[in-house]
């Protein structure tokens, strides 16, 4: 099940947020959201619950072992880990690991086709956050299970993240308030997402799509297709898939911490409008923070961080970025991704030594160098294939003989001109800011019919969004969230 | 603060009543719809219960799908979002690129082979043309195509191959009816060939369409001239002709046919080719239908609502003398039925009021005209295209019997022409069929099918 779906808004969501009203007591209430969060997890297919639970509970034994046996506790932490990677190792990269065995060596013959399990990056990575943090005692074990694997299973992040912290809800998932103003912001917050995913996100992928993808009745290859391409639509299916990306997975952390807001759990953000970054670095402390934070507390720092020599510190951002492109996917294009970001994180670092802040036009050219960075880092991203890479590459350049403008592009552009231009303001904090604006004003007692307006705005946005969302899905079979493979 | 209050209040009580509203719409099981007349295809149905498809996620997943599917007011809904997308951008022109043709040359050498590759296996009925069953009113995929203000154009590339294979399959025709009855080819020149400038043509990849025609035809005189026929097919080349009534509505704006006038005017220049008479177009009663979307509509409302918003109007040429045909269904049925429906609207929702003529592609249909009482009869090989060709060639012919290859089974074309005594066969394609493996996969299981044994003769 996804978020963005009718089946989820109005039957599931419905249903569960209803019920969790209804019961009396906290014990009762996560009681609820386990078993939804079960069932949400097992739409996929049931079989894979086995191996949440069974990931659960290897993370609930290491982490009472670890608090009950603190002599061994290396131990249990090193078996807990190797459980753990092991499981996540055999899902996600035991065919890319085969078919390279394949290339060099010729065997084996067949490989095996493992179907990826929903979320387990995303799970494994918090449950393995729980267990170091007990290690490093920050946390004590969680002496139920049940409520470890409602930490780990809760739908509101279990399959698309924010990865979240043990440490950040382990208070909440005992005691926790539902305010009125959270419950407004959370609406607001999960409405906002859904309309970001279901109208723009996607409408973005039908743009890309249409310019880049080979029609089904083409008799050739992708590659093929790619080559006839005109270099603008190559470069405006870049910009849309930056959109795209940036859209479908806020959306997701959106929709996550607004559904949290809604029953009491406070998360923290994923995002942070990382298209006004003015440098790689700030682009990654923008990015995907939770995970961005998970490599840095869990393998940056232990292995020295940058308080070492420069050449430990190269190599320590080499293993942080090297995995980073692998846990996006088991494929050469993804350690590519990462390693590109690798190279500019250590040219920003070493070669141009670039300061915190910039303002005014430095500021603003180092805002667009990075985003052009930023968008051939998706292009790495988005062409699995090499060879449709180096083609998409020279097919910018018209180096596959195609032309760099043609009809089809200047109509698809003029034609989605408003949407693009809206795509592009929610990928900026100017919304946020007219809001922190109108606070303001209400602080201070001023504008006060303006303040009314705004609150009146507010109060109907949720609901327009929501119906806005809900004609978009309509009809849509499945429009799966792109961390889905993750 | 107490105004703030209320509108935080007010905020989740909106919110709260929006989703349970939509969870009880969403229950009420009589409201869900189970055909999309827009997408003229039936809606998912509730999946079937299995162990296997349950463990493996299918059947949740199915479940999903049934529930987005067939929500309630989908068809509003659907409208109301293509409302919607018609405010994302500035211009109306929207366009999708076929992808490049094979070149063409008409000065090709056209060898006949003795023995012709059998058809290989049935190609994906839905990435082809024509996959509709004959209770689908002519909805056929559209892949290159062109928006531009209220005008729709489907387009076409050329694909040698199969035109070849279209050219060498009526050739056979006309080499199994030698003696029998003479063989004639029209394909009919689609309206992107009159109506899009050649530079932009070229730009969408498309293949000019008139010299694709050319070519089909020289291959048909190519290959009849090498393998010995002596009643050579009869192309005719209706290109000019219909480029000089293009102004006069001969093709619909939001559908990929051409209208009943296009037909009409191209059947008069094949009946002057046959030395046929016709009557004047004064004695038709003319039927108007309004509000039909068609399948570039269809294929681009949520794109550009432009076609949605601006409908055609199917004016059709009702015979003085005959408004009744014979259909024979896929499934068998045969029965009798309005050659043009005087009541189009209360059988056929507005994307598929093109069935309207002879409702729309069944295997078999026969008209027999009375009236003209000679006991002349053609034979006509179609598509959809042939369907608004009917009626204008009922008082020409006292029999007309169009065969739509993609359905006809177990019935070879020299039966047909010996059941009505045929000395005409008209091939009338369009050239995107022409190009199309699925479609000439099917014609030539036509053309191929062996006649029925005669029944051995008794001396008296």
């Amino acid at each position: 099940m996804v978020f963005s779906s009718l089946l989820f808004v109005f039957a599931f969501l419905v249903i569960c947020y209803g019920l969790y009203m209804m019961v009396p007591g906290i014990k009762a209430r996560n009681a609820v959201l386990l078993l939804f969060s079960l069932v949400f997890y097992a739409w996929g297919g049931p079989s894979f619950l086995i191996l949440l639970l069974l990931m659960t509970f290897i993370c609930y034994l290491g982490g009472r072992l670890i608090q009950s046996y603190a002599k061994h506790k290396k131990l249990w932490l090193a078996g807990t880990l190797i459980l753990c990677l092991g499981l996540l190792g055999f899902y996600k990269y035991t065919g890319f690991f085969l078919s390279n065995l394949q290339l060099l060596l010729g065997f084996p013959a067949v490989i095996p086709q493992i179907t990826l399990p929903i979320g387990i990056s995303f799970y494994t990575f918090q449950l393995l956050s729980y267990v170091i943090d007990v290690y490093r005692g920050d946390v004590a074990a969680q002496k139920k299970y049940r409520l470890l694997l409602l930490y780990a299973a809760l739908f509101h992040q279990c399959i698309a993240g924010p990865i979240i912290r043990y440490s950040d809800v382990n208070e909440e998932i005992l005691d926790r308030r539902i305010t009125q103003a959270d419950v407004a912001k959370g609406i607001t917050r999960f409405a906002s997402g859904l309309a970001k995913k279901a109208v723009l996100a996607n409408g973005c992928a039908a743009i890309v799509a249409d310019l880049v993808e080979a029609p089904a009745d083409f008799s050739g290859t992708p590659v093929q297709y790619l080559a006839t391409v005109s270099g603008a639509g190559i470069l405006l299916a870049a910009v849309c898939y930056m959109l795209e990306i940036y859209l479908d997975f806020s959306a997701y952390s959106d929709m996550a911490i607004g559904l949290g807001l809604m029953v009491g759990f406070h998360y923290r953000e994923n995002f942070n409008y990382p298209y006004i970054a003015d440098s790689v670095t700030d682009f990654w402390r923008r990015w995907h923070m939770s995970l961005s934070g998970f490599f840095r507390d869990y393998v940056y720092i232990p292995l020295g961080g940058n308080r070492v020599g420069p050449w430990r510190h190269i190599f320590n951002l080499l293993v942080v970025w090297f995995l980073t492109g692998l846990w996006h996917g088991a494929s050469w294009n993804f350690v590519l991704w990462g390693l590109y970001y690798f190279l500019f994180l250590v040219i920003e670092k070493f070669v141009l030594r670039l300061s915190k802040k910039s303002h005014g036009i430095l500021r603003g050219l180092r805002t667009a160098g990075t985003l052009v960075i930023v968008c051939f880092g998706w292009m790495i991203f988005y062409y699995t294939d090499m060879s449709m890479l180096g083609t998409a590459i020279a097919g910018i350049f018209c180096g596959n003989g195609n032309p760099f403008m043609d009809l089809t592009v200047e109509t698809k552009l003029l034609g989605n001109v408003f949407f693009l231009a809206v795509s592009v303001l929610a990928c900026t904090p100017i919304i946020p800011a007219i809001g922190r604006f109108f606070e303001k004003r209400r602080a201070e007692g001023r504008s006060k019919a303006a303040v009314v307006v705004y609150d009146a705005v507010t109060a109907v946005l949720p609901v327009g969004l929501l119906l806005l969302s809900l004609l978009s899905l309509v009809g849509d079979s499945f429009n799966p969230f792109l961390y889905f493979r993750f | 603060m107490k105004l703030q209050s209320f509108f935080l209040r007010l905020r989740v009580i909106l919110f709260v009543l929006c989703l349970v509203g939509g969870c009880v719409l969403g229950f009420i099981l009589p409201l869900r719809p189970t055909e999309s007349a827009s997408e003229q295809r039936t809606l998912t149905p509730f999946p079937s219960f299995t162990f296997e498809s349950f463990w493996s996620g299918e059947y949740t997943s199915a479940v999903n799908l049934w529930y987005s599917d067939t929500f309630p007011f989908r068809e509003e809904l659907i409208r109301l979002n293509n409302a919607l997308r018609g405010l994302y951008g500035l211009k109306k022109t929207t366009a999708g690129s076929v992808v490049g043709g094979d070149t063409i040359n008409t000065d090709d050498d056209f060898v006949w082979e003795t023995d012709p590759v059998e058809p290989d296996t049935e190609p994906d009925a839905d990435t082809e043309p024509g996959t509709e069953t004959s209770e689908d009113p002519g909805h056929e995929v559209i892949e290159g195509y062109l928006v531009d203000g209220i005008n729709g154009y489907e387009l076409y590339s050329f694909n040698k191959e199969n035109s070849n294979r279209y050219a060498k399959l009526v050739v056979q025709t006309a080499l199994d009816l030698q003696g029998k009855a003479q063989v004639y080819c029209i394909v009919v020149p689609m309206s992107y060939a009159y109506g899009v400038s050649p530079e932009v043509q070229t730009e969408l990849g498309a293949s000019d369409c008139h010299e694709a025609i050319r070519y089909m035809y020289s291959a048909m005189a190519g290959y009849g001239e090498s393998a010995g026929l002596t009643t050579p097919v009869v192309t005719v080349d209706v290109f000019d002709h219909l480029a000089d009534h293009y102004d006069e509505y001969i093709y619909f704006r939001t559908d990929h046919h051409w209208t009943a006038k296009g037909a009409l005017y191209t059947s008069r220049v094949f009946l002057d080719a046959v030395g046929r008479p016709y009557p004047d177009t004064e004695a038709y009663t003319v039927q108007e239908f309004t509000g039909f979307t068609g399948s570039l509509a269809g294929h681009t409302m949520q794109e550009n609502p432009s076609l949605v918003r601006n409908p055609d109007t199917i004016y059709a040429y009702v015979s003085p003398t005959l408004n009744t045909v014979t259909i024979t269904t896929q499934g068998g049925e045969v029965k009798e039925i309005p050659m043009v429906h005087p009541d189009p609207h209360s059988l056929y929702s507005q994307w598929s009021l093109y069935r309207c003529f002879i409702d729309g592609d069944h295997p078999l249909t026969v008209a027999h005209n009375e009236a003209v009482g000679d006991g002349s009869a053609i034979v006509l090989i179609k598509e959809s295209y042939g369907n608004a060709f009917l009626p204008a060639l009922v008082d020409s012919y006292e029999y007309v019997i169009a065969v739509d290859y993609r359905y006809l089974r177990g019935k070879a074309i020299s039966d047909l022409v010996d059941e009505y005594g045929a000395d005409t066969v008209l091939f009338l394609n369009n050239p995107v069929a022409t190009s199309a493996d699925y479609n000439m996969y099917w014609l030539e299981k036509l053309v191929k099918t062996k006649p029925a044994p005669k029944p051995a003769e008794t001396t008296p």
